[in-house]
């Protein structure tokens, strides 16, 4: 079993009954320190960035010799710090990670507490005690795969929760869904069948294969997390939390705006609140705001320069669609039905085929093999 | 509230029509469902091991009666006793004969994803072996080297989900043969543990590397003490004259210098040497460092690898194959 | 599912036919499990 079966079948037979069976009080620290000591089992490196990190970003705000300005300063930076140190390509090719390991979750509890500190220092936050915060972070079934989820939403939760059947039902559903999408559609269905497909076909039509592979890729990467994200939303279902959607069908989004509307909202929407309108508050420069976005969005999956490409690319392709949609004041009656719905068609057409090849740029693990697919794809 | 008439049970009531999940007793049921299922999946699955145990118990003890019946026509009998890295490193035995010149039958006896359990308790290979004693005996390595973490019986496996699905999978697969979904696998050789397409179709092997390094080092050495039932045999076998080998198959150069890696070398050397002082066991090792493409898989030698190693093998075979005759 | 079959049956039938339909996805979860998969590096994020 890996480790998201154990995190999986921990949270619904540890986790979920201490939930409920315990005194109202106890219910939600209970699951944070199984969470720990399931962190301390499986991988005390995990447990202790966590703690560290968590416990700084929390104490910064509590020292009264800093201004509040360098408080969220020094809370942002000691969280992105440790997240650099194991997700920039460096220690990968030192070998590092291998032999020390990364921190389970890191990326998303870095972006969780870099949240925290800028609400905190926004003052929109409501009153909590540490304790609270660490409910919010040590939470085992978003620890591994997000989503993204905001301390208020998960604060509110934490107060209003009480024991709802239909609720609890709906959660093992998702669950269950969620298994359904990564093992039937991604494993059997992307994974094995096309690959096989993909695999008799290389010799006679190599541009096909590198088309159907490129497909493949992208379509797998988003049916397996979205499926994590699935079993994610029903464990916390299961235990009364409700975090957000992390996906709505985003392969029919007709552009790349509405796209990243849809895909992976918890981080799209995350650095749209904290990058994206802070940039262009700050500069009035629309253009500079989105590529930082989404070179952040990139960035954060991890630390290279493929991913950063790969994020400017995103950028790109939204700047590419404000400079050539319709402006919003024209009239669209104008034109008839099957037009517009021609349009749109194309567009979801479109957008999915770019989406499709930016991703090439992190499928291959070097620029000479993402050079060589580019020639076998076009050159023909 | 927007709407501050009482109503039964608002919350909930709201959320049906959100939410279309059934009632927890459904949840229930399917539980139980789950448990039956698995139940039964379960004893199909040792039933199922038990009568493949069985078959292959009949298959050997027929061809091992039928070669010890021609034991006087002057034909060097070798059997070869292994897990799936036999059935794909030895080749079968016309090419021995051609090799070597010499009247000579090679029998592969083996089951895929065993331990040496599969030949001494689930199938009584060894005492088939005493009763017809071959001219040579040569015995997998691993299967004696190491506690090999593969069972037969689901019972016995260290996970037993995967087991039970192995058999399943298996199950299905004649299911379909026989509804005429797919056609038969092709007729491949007579001892057949669990029929593994990849192997056969030389694709791509998925496995990562990592997780085949973490079974290698999780491997433990034996100690020459502990298969008491299996000596005895071997005993007896060297005094009906069989010659017996300790044979070595080869993994590529990578996973091999892991398996023989610094603190179990000089262990599995002790080993070796204590097999031969007190069983009689000749060591044979296969010495040219093999790279990944003479294999299927990371443990399973190709259509490329297959004649280099069955090669070496019969260089080692031919000469001893002038033994004088029982 | 339950929703849609309480549409054409009753609910105990519907929660009957429901739990047949989970059980039919666990199965097919449960025989391609084992299956070699891409399962994508997400765990690692």
């Amino acid at each position: 079993m890996n480790e998201l079966n154990w995190i999986i079948a921990f949270s619904v037979v540890g986790l979920t009954p201490m939930a409920w069976l315990l005194p109202g009080r106890w219910q939600l620290p209970t699951v944070s320190v199984l969470t720990a000591g399931f962190m301390l089992v499986a991988s005390p490196l995990s447990a202790l960035s966590l703690l560290l990190t968590a416990s700084l970003s929390y104490g910064l705000f509590r020292l009264k010799s800093l201004t509040p300005a360098w408080r969220v300063v020094l809370s942002i930076s000691q969280s992105v710090l440790v997240w650099i140190i194991f997700k920039s390509e460096w220690p990968m090719h030192q070998g590092w990670q291998t032999t020390v390991g990364v921190p389970l979750g890191l990326s998303y509890y870095t972006f969780r507490q870099i949240h925290y500190a800028i609400e905190r220092y926004k003052q929109t936050l409501p009153v909590h005690d540490f304790a609270d915060y660490l409910t919010y972070l040590f939470f085992l079934p978003t620890l591994l795969i997000g989503p993204i989820n905001r301390f208020p939403d998960f604060y509110r939760d934490s107060r209003r929760r009480r024991w709802d059947a239909v609720l609890f039902s709906t959660g093992l559903e998702r669950i269950l869904y969620g298994y359904a999408k990564i093992v039937l559609i991604g494993n059997m269905l992307l994974t094995n069948k096309l690959a096989h497909i993909i695999y008799t076909l290389q010799p006679n039509h190599p541009s096909l294969a590198s088309y159907l592979s490129l497909i493949r890729f992208a379509t797998n990467a988003y049916i397996q997390f979205a499926g994590f994200s699935d079993v994610a939303i029903g464990l916390s279902l299961l235990i009364g939390i409700r975090v957000p959607e992390n996906f709505e069908s985003p392969f029919l989004a007709s552009n790349l705006n509405e796209f990243w509307k849809r895909y992976h909202i918890s981080l799209s929407s995350w650095c749209r609140d904290y990058v994206f309108t802070p940039l262009l508050s700050l500069t009035r420069q629309p253009v500079l705001a989105t590529l930082g976005a989404m070179l952040v969005l990139g960035l954060w999956h991890e630390w290279s320069s493929q991913y950063l490409v790969w994020g400017a690319l995103q950028g790109l392709g939204v700047l590419i669609w404000h400079r050539f949609k319709r402006p919003s004041g024209e009239a669209k009656t104008a034109q008839p039905a099957w037009h517009s719905n021609v349009m749109h068609g194309l567009g979801v057409l479109i957008t999915f085929h770019y989406f499709c090849l930016t991703c090439l740029v992190i499928q291959k693990n070097n620029w000479q093999a993402v050079g060589q697919t580019l020639t076998q794809l076009f050159a023909r | 509230m927007p709407n501050p008439s009482p109503v039964r049970k608002p919350v909930h009531a709201n959320r049906q029509s959100v939410f279309a999940a059934p009632p927890l007793w459904v949840w229930g049921l399917t539980g139980l469902g789950v448990l039956l299922g698995f139940g039964l999946l379960f004893s199909m699955a040792v039933r199922s091991e038990k009568a493949l145990s069985q078959q292959f118990t009949t298959d050997a003890e027929t061809v091992l009666r039928r070669e010890w019946r021609m034991r006087s026509d002057s034909v060097t009998r070798v059997v070869v006793l292994g897990t799936s890295l036999v059935e794909n490193g030895v080749a079968d035995t016309d090419f021995f004969e051609g090799r070597c010149g010499k009247r000579i039958r090679v029998i592969k006896l083996y089951r895929e994803a065993v331990n040496i359990d599969a030949f001494t308790e689930t199938a009584p290979i060894f005492k088939l072996l005493e009763r017809y004693p071959p001219d040579i005996l040569c015995i997998e390595e691993n299967l004696l080297l190491f506690r090999l973490p593969y069972f037969l019986s689901p019972g016995q496996a260290e996970n037993v989900f995967d087991a039970v699905n192995r058999h399943l999978t298996i199950q299905v697969k004649s299911l379909k043969i026989q509804l005429g979904l797919r056609p038969p696998d092709p007729e491949r050789v007579l001892f057949q543990g669990f029929p593994r397409e990849q192997h056969v179709q030389n694709q791509v092997d998925t496995t990562a590397l990592s997780t085949t390094l973490a079974e290698i080092r999780h491997r433990q050495v034996r100690t020459p003490a502990e298969l008491p039932a299996l000596y005895r045999s071997l005993q007896q076998l060297h005094q009906s004259g069989t010659r017996l080998i300790l044979l070595h198959l080869p993994r590529p150069a990578v996973l091999e210098s892991v398996i023989y890696g610094e603190g179990r070398d000089p262990l599995l050397r002790d080993l070796i040497k204590q097999y031969h002082r007190l069983y009689h066991l000749e060591h044979w090792q296969f010495d040219r460092p093999m790279p990944f493409r003479y294999f299927v898989d990371q443990a399973h030698l190709n259509h490329i690898g297959n004649p280099i190693y069955s090669g070496w093998l019969a260089d080692k075979i031919c000469p001893v194959a002038t033994l004088p005759q029982r | 599912m339950y929703q849609f079959l309480q549409k054409y049956v009753g609910s105990k039938t519907a929660g009957i036919l429901t739990a047949f339909w989970y059980l039919l996805l666990l199965f097919l979860i449960f025989y391609y499990y084992f299956l070699p998969s891409g399962q994508f590096r997400y765990a690692d994020w």
